[in-house]
């Protein structure tokens, strides 16, 4: 047994994470506005030093930062296509119908937007 | 995905062109390399090279010496059909005798054509009604390639060299040189969402990114074009600048489709007019 298994070893191949399950962040706040378009509101994550400066100076003293952050038209889209039973393979067959684009073109979009979402920890992959 | 039909789409990338299923997508990784996948699996690989002799026993020498695949002696008779104008040579895994490779060798071009099955039982058929359909040069009557990938099509002279080429999420972009001639083909899809944010002319003049005013460029219908005429001093003051002074840019909209394609030209001097029609007119999108 390994102690520090090695990073290229936990990476999904791309056929597995194909197959992954985006799941939406539960205790992140998020709503639809009435151009359809979806609006979050997340915390900033802050080291502790940071964060206790922010409650000494900031201006929302009692509560911790956050960030917003709009999605397009398109984004808005794959957001409502998370359902925490669609895979991504399923998600990009249906932004690929949608939007009457190739699947290889909605691969490019659909994965990025899903990298960026979970870089923030919107989502999570299962 | 698959209903059993094999409907088939024209696929042409340098230099070869050939008929493959329309539900198998097709990845351009390298100017002379086509992956094939099949619901996201790769099915089937190509690569080719232009060779002025033929070089099909040197080029099975090194593949055999750098894979594990050992020469099939006899040749199946599903394959016999392609020996009229290939020297045909398979490869098999030594333990289980499935064919893993091919390598054709056209017998009046001399291009070889490597072939790898990444999934044999499944592809194999299609495979084969693929490189029966393989052009790997030009016919008598038409010195032009045709590039056909994704969802557009065109004919450029074959003595543009492919430079460049992009496959982002709603824009393709390929990029040719002949001689100084610089010629850029694009897609873009879907364009009604394009046109909500940008009119076709200024999409246009992004694309083409030079400095010119929309009231320039001439409007037809669903097409933008603009070319430039620079004089004498205009051309040098340019040059100076190391820019290119002559321009031809054009863009489409393909209503039916929901596609944009453009053609955007620059060369140092003037443009050849016939060339840049033949290209335009042979530009076309094709509903996949």
């Amino acid at each position: 047994m390994t102690l520090f298994p090695s990073k290229s070893d936990s990476v999904p191949s791309r056929s597995q994470a194909l197959q992954c399950v985006p799941k939406r962040n539960d205790t992140i706040h998020w709503e639809e506005l009435d151009d359809g378009s979806i609006l979050f509101t997340y915390p900033l994550p802050l080291s502790p030093f940071f964060l206790a400066l922010y409650k000494r100076f900031g201006k929302n003293r009692g509560g911790s930062p956050t960030r917003k952050l709009q999605l397009d038209k398109l984004g808005s889209h794959v957001w409502q296509q998370i359902d925490g039973k669609r895979s991504v393979k399923e998600i990009i067959y249906n932004f690929s119908k949608s939007h009457n684009i190739t699947v290889q073109e909605a691969e490019h979009a659909v994965t990025a937007f899903l990298k960026s979402l979970g870089q923030r920890e919107l989502i999570a992959l299962h | 995905m698959d209903d059993g039909t094999t409907t088939c789409r024209t696929v042409g990338w340098n230099g070869i062109s050939f008929s493959c299923p329309v539900n198998w997508e097709t990845f351009v990784s390298g100017n002379r390399h086509l992956v094939f996948e099949q619901d996201f699996q790769p099915v089937f690989e190509l690569r080719w090279h232009t060779n002025t002799k033929d070089r099909h026993a040197a080029v099975l020498r090194n593949l055999q010496q750098e894979s594990d695949l050992s020469l099939q002696t006899t040749l199946p008779s599903s394959w016999k059909a392609l020996t009229a104008s290939y020297s045909v040579s398979l490869l098999t895994e030594k333990k289980h005798s499935i064919i893993k490779a091919a390598l054709l060798t056209c017998r009046k071009c001399h291009t070889s054509i490597l072939v790898f099955f990444e999934d044999s039982a499944g592809s194999l058929k299609d495979s084969h009604n693929l490189l029966r359909s393989l052009q790997c040069h030009p016919g008598k009557e038409n010195d032009c390639t045709l590039w056909a990938i994704q969802d557009f099509q065109l004919q450029i002279p074959a003595d543009f060299i492919l430079d460049n080429y992009s496959f982002a999420a709603g824009l393709s972009r390929l990029s040719f040189s002949r001689a100084g001639t610089t010629l850029y083909v694009c897609r873009l899809a879907p364009a009604a969402e394009r046109l909500q944010t940008a009119s076709l002319a200024e999409i246009m003049l992004t694309l083409g990114d030079i400095p010119v005013d929309t009231a320039a460029v001439i409007h037809e219908d669903d097409s933008v074009c603009y070319q430039s005429q620079p004089t004498i001093s205009q051309q040098i003051l340019i040059r100076l600048k190391r820019k290119m002074p002559f321009h031809w840019m054009t863009l489409r909209h393909h209503r039916r489709e929901d596609r944009l394609s453009g053609l955007f030209f620059e060369d140092k001097k003037p443009l050849p007019e016939k060339t840049i029609h033949a290209i335009l007119a042979s530009y076309d999108i094709i509903p996949l």
